[in-house]
This record gives C-alpha cells, sequence and structure tokens, in this order.
C-alpha cells in the first residue's frame, strides 16, 4: 500500500515538474487526495524556495569564456617527441620498447632489489615507474582490475613495512593508494562508484555470477585477510600508543576492503555497513 | 490508476529517452574534443546546477564559483566517463555534490551568509495560497530550517529531484541506491519537511492545519 502511494506521489511530482497543476494531481488521484494535498503543499513550497535564486548572467557568460580558455589550453598543439610516440597508435607499441629499455639498463639484482622496495627507498621510483608503464599496456577490463588489486596489494605490504619500522607517516598516504587502488580494480570490474563511499555506498551493477568476478573476489578476500593477519601480528611487540596507531591502519585497511566485497555481493545496504568501534580504555575497562 | 501511472511515467520515459541519447552524443563529441559540444552541456546544465548548489550551499555568491568549478572539473575528467549504464547526469551532480561538500570543508570557519543577503531577484508575483501573507524570506528561512532535520539522504533526494529535477532513476544512480529507495526516502523526507513546517510558530498559510 505504502509503495503504490509512493509511486503516486513520485507520479505527481513528475507531472508538476513538467507544468501540471496540484489541483489536476488531486483529481487524478482523487481517492488518495486527503494524504497527497498535505505533502504537495510542501513540493511547491519547496519549488518556491529552490527557484528563487538567481545567478548573474555575466557569471554565467565568465564561466563560459573560462571553460572555452580551457579548452583551448588543453588543445594546445605538444610537439614534443612524447606526444608523437604517446599517440594510440604507437602508444603501445613505445611503451613495450621502453620497458624492454628499462628492464635492460637496470641489473636483475636492481629490478629485484626495486620490487621489495617502499616509499623513501632509493630505488622505489623503478618500482612504480613499471607500475605505471605496466598499467597502460593494452589489457582487458577485468584483466586491469586484477592489476590493481594487486597493487593495492603491494601498497598494503608497504604499508606493513613502514609500520614494521615504526614509520607511521609515511604509512599513512598508503591507505589512500590502496583506496584508489581498489576503486580503480571496482570500476574496470564494472562496480557502479559513489565518490563519497561513506554518505553514497557501492551498489553492483553487474552480473555477479561470472567466474572471472568470482576470481577477482577471492583474491581481494585473500588479500585482506592476509593484510590483516600480518598487521595485527605487528601488535605483540609494541607500545600501547603504537598499539592504538596500528589498529587504526587496520581498521581502515578492511573497511577499504569490505566495501568493495561488499558491493560485489550487493550486500551494501544501510543495516549491513560496517560499523568500526575504537576500544578505547573505558571500554576496556568495562 | 494504473494507467494513469503508466501513462505519466511512459510520457516522461518517453522524452527522456530522446534527451539521454541527445546527451550521450554530445558527451561522445566532448570527449573527442569538440568544443561545440562542451558549450552546449554547459548551456544545458548550467541552470539546475547552479540550482542544486545553491539549494545545498544556501550561498548565492558561492553557488555562481562552485556552478563554474563544476564545468571546470567536468572538462578535466569526462575523458575518464564511461558510459556503464548510469546517466552522465548523475556523474555531475555528484561532482557537484563533492564540491559544495569540500567548499564547506575549506571554508568551515568563515560564518555563513545571512539568507537575506541571496540574490533572490524576480520574486514571484503570484501568491500561492501558503504563501499568501507570509514574508517570503521567513518561508525560504523556515523550508531552510526545516530541510536541517532531514537525514543526509532525504535532503540529498529532495535537492536532486527538486533543485535538479533529475528522474527518479537518476536520482537513484546518483545516489547509489535502488530507484523504490528512492521514492521512500522522497516521501519520508517530504513528511518529515511537513512535520517540521508545522512545528514551527505559523505567520499564515494552510500548512498550520
Amino acid at each position: 500500500m505504502s509503495e503504490i502511494f509512493e509511486d503516486i506521489l513520485n507520479d505527481c511530482l513528475d507531472r508538476m515538474t513538467n507544468g501540471q497543476s496540484v489541483e489536476a494531481c488531486l483529481k487524478l488521484y482523487d481517492s488518495y487526495s486527503r494524504e497527497l494535498a498535505p505533502l504537495l503543499e510542501v513540493v511547491i513550497l519547496t519549488m518556491n524556495v529552490v527557484a528563487l535564486p538567481k545567478y548573474k548572467r555575466s557569471a554565467k557568460a565568465q564561466g563560459l569564456i573560462k571553460l572555452r580558455e580551457q579548452i583551448r589550453q588543453t588543445k594546445k598543439p605538444n610537439k614534443s617527441l612524447l606526444q608523437i610516440f604517446m599517440r594510440p597508435l604507437t602508444k603501445p607499441l613505445m611503451l613495450g620498447l621502453f620497458m624492454i629499455l628499462l628492464a635492460s639498463v637496470t641489473t636483475g639484482g636492481t629490478t629485484i632489489a626495486s620490487a621489495n622496495s617502499k616509499p623513501g627507498d632509493t630505488l622505489y621510483w623503478i618500482k612504480t615507474s613499471q607500475e605505471n608503464l605496466s598499467l597502460k599496456l593494452p589489457r582487458s577490463d577485468l584483466s586491469r582490475a586484477h592489476r590493481q588489486a594487486t597493487l593495492a596489494n603491494v601498497r598494503g605490504e608497504e604499508m606493513r613495512k613502514l609500520l614494521q619500522e615504526g614509520n607511521f607517516s609515511s604509512a599513512k598516504p598508503l591507505i589512500s593508494k590502496i583506496q584508489k587502488h581498489l576503486r580503480k580494480s571496482a570500476v574496470y570490474s564494472g562496480l557502479v562508484i559513489a565518490m563519497d563511499p561513506i554518505e553514497m555506498p557501492l551498489i553492483s551493477d553487474v552480473n555477479r555470477s561470472t567466474s572471472a568476478i568470482n576470481e577477482l573476489r577471492s583474491l581481494l578476500t585473500n588479500d585482506s585477510t592476509k593484510l590483516s593477519n600480518k598487521l595485527n601480528e605487528l601488535l605483540s611487540n609494541e607500545t600501547e600508543a603504537n598499539k592504538f596507531l596500528i589498529t587504526q591502519f587496520i581498521r581502515q585497511s578492511e573497511l577499504r576492503y569490505r566495501m568493495i566485497l561488499e558491493a560485489m555481493d550487493n550486500e551494501a545496504l544501510p543495516s549491513k555497513r560496517v560499523f568500526w568501534r575504537v576500544e578505547t580504555k573505558a571500554v576496556r575497562k568495562r | 490508476m494504473q494507467e494513469n501511472l503508466g501513462n505519466g511515467i511512459a510520457m516522461k520515459a518517453g522524452l527522456d529517452g530522446k534527451l539521454n541519447q541527445d546527451i550521450e552524443q554530445l558527451v561522445r563529441n566532448a570527449q573527442r574534443g569538440d568544443q561545440e559540444a562542451f558549450g552546449e552541456l554547459y548551456e544545458h546544465f548550467y541552470d539546475k546546477i547552479f540550482r542544486y548548489v545553491s539549494f545545498k550551499s544556501g550561498k548565492g555568491m558561492d553557488a555562481e564559483d562552485i556552478t563554474g568549478e563544476v564545468f571546470l572539473k567536468m572538462l578535466n575528467s569526462i575523458h575518464s566517463f564511461k558510459w556503464k549504464g548510469y546517466p552522465f547526469s548523475s556523474w555531475l551532480y555528484r561532482i557537484a555534490h563533492n564540491l559544495v561538500i569540500d567548499h564547506y570543508r575549506k571554508n568551515s570557519k568563515l560564518s555563513p551568509v545571512p539568507l537575506s543577503s541571496i540574490p533572490y531577484d524576480n520574486l514571484p508575483t503570484n501568491a500561492m495560497t501558503l504563501e499568501d501573507s507570509v514574508n517570503l524570506n521567513q518561508s525560504v528561512k523556515r523550508v531552510q530550517d526545516a530541510m536541517k532535520n532531514l537525514t543526509d539522504l532525504q535532503h540529498e533526494v529532495i535537492a536532486l529531484r527538486f533543485a535538479a529535477e533529475l528522474t527518479i532513476a537518476e536520482t537513484a544512480f546518483t545516489i547509489g541506491r535502488k530507484k523504490n529507495a528512492v521514492k521512500a526516502l522522497q516521501h519520508s523526507g517530504l513528511k518529515k519537511l511537513r512535520r517540521s513546517l508545522i512545528s514551527e510558530p505559523q505567520i499564515s498559510g494552510r500548512i498550520s492545519s
């Protein structure tokens, strides 16, 4: 019954947006007019309030000028060699050649050392360069999704190493990077992404029964579990203050993984949102 | 009754379908760098984005700046927009939503602009029943105050449906909810607004009954 009324209310709103009067709507849904009328009064009042602010035409015109100027700036022909090499047809070929060149000028040992590096290390730039190049190579969307998930795991491992060293300030930005990779993984796997994960949870827009999506889900679940376990192991030999900080990292990284996994399972309902409690001394005393 | 619902929805769906096709073509042209396409998208969405931003932020002068920023951000990010089943408008309003939030965060120390300084030009001259002897600025303040009693989602649905004039489907994509949930939020939001308006001291108007 409530759903029918909601449909009727919505239909009236659409009709009023298209110019029909309140009276016409009430006449159309005569048997619901008693409940409809007060709500439609609120609608009219709100519509009037919404319609009041007026922009200055000069502001709109200036905005358009700025937009066009920005378009001109981005369209300027760039005659650099890099632009020529990065054209759609030549881009994959040049990237591939560059990767071969990068691999050949770095010794095997250097490449291995860079693979284990973390933010702040000398060879870290080699690692990130290789990662960035690998992302630009032609791949399917699901392959990219896997790659981004792998990179999230790599960032998680870097974070663990930094936390082990007590370098909390360098570890902190890695949470955002983990989130960035997970979000990209979600987008490539076809999930609809909300810009603000706290206010607008993820919903899934794909057929989640495909084996490839399931494989990705397994990968993410395993990575999340491993990272949590490794970070929890760090707690045993730390001071209380550091334990608190590390726990924050555990919660933050679990939350990022949990959101994408829940979206894949279509469980992102308000009643099932993750609620994280920070354990304070007051709670422990109970 | 079902037929009435069906006819109204079908008519709107038909018009929306054609419009969405035009928008889709404009967006694809804009992604290819067509300057005219950007201009057309700007003209098409400017009014509604401005109304949405004004409604959310309650600040007229800032709303113009934020609206401009929305389109600059659109320009910078449109190449990454992919047609994954949700309309372009949802993507654009998410940008607008986040810019308003960012603007609030950056300017949290600034005192809010009093409503009387908002440029309310061209006030409606045809007096509605509710507005017969009500000072219009006070009505605006009442609605703004009543909106504070809504949950974030109810507020967002009201803003997107009324200020941005999005359809239920577009609103659903924008906030990441299903259509039935949006209708329920719309209903509960309006009921709560009415309760809040009734509970405030009245000047005149039917809504007090």
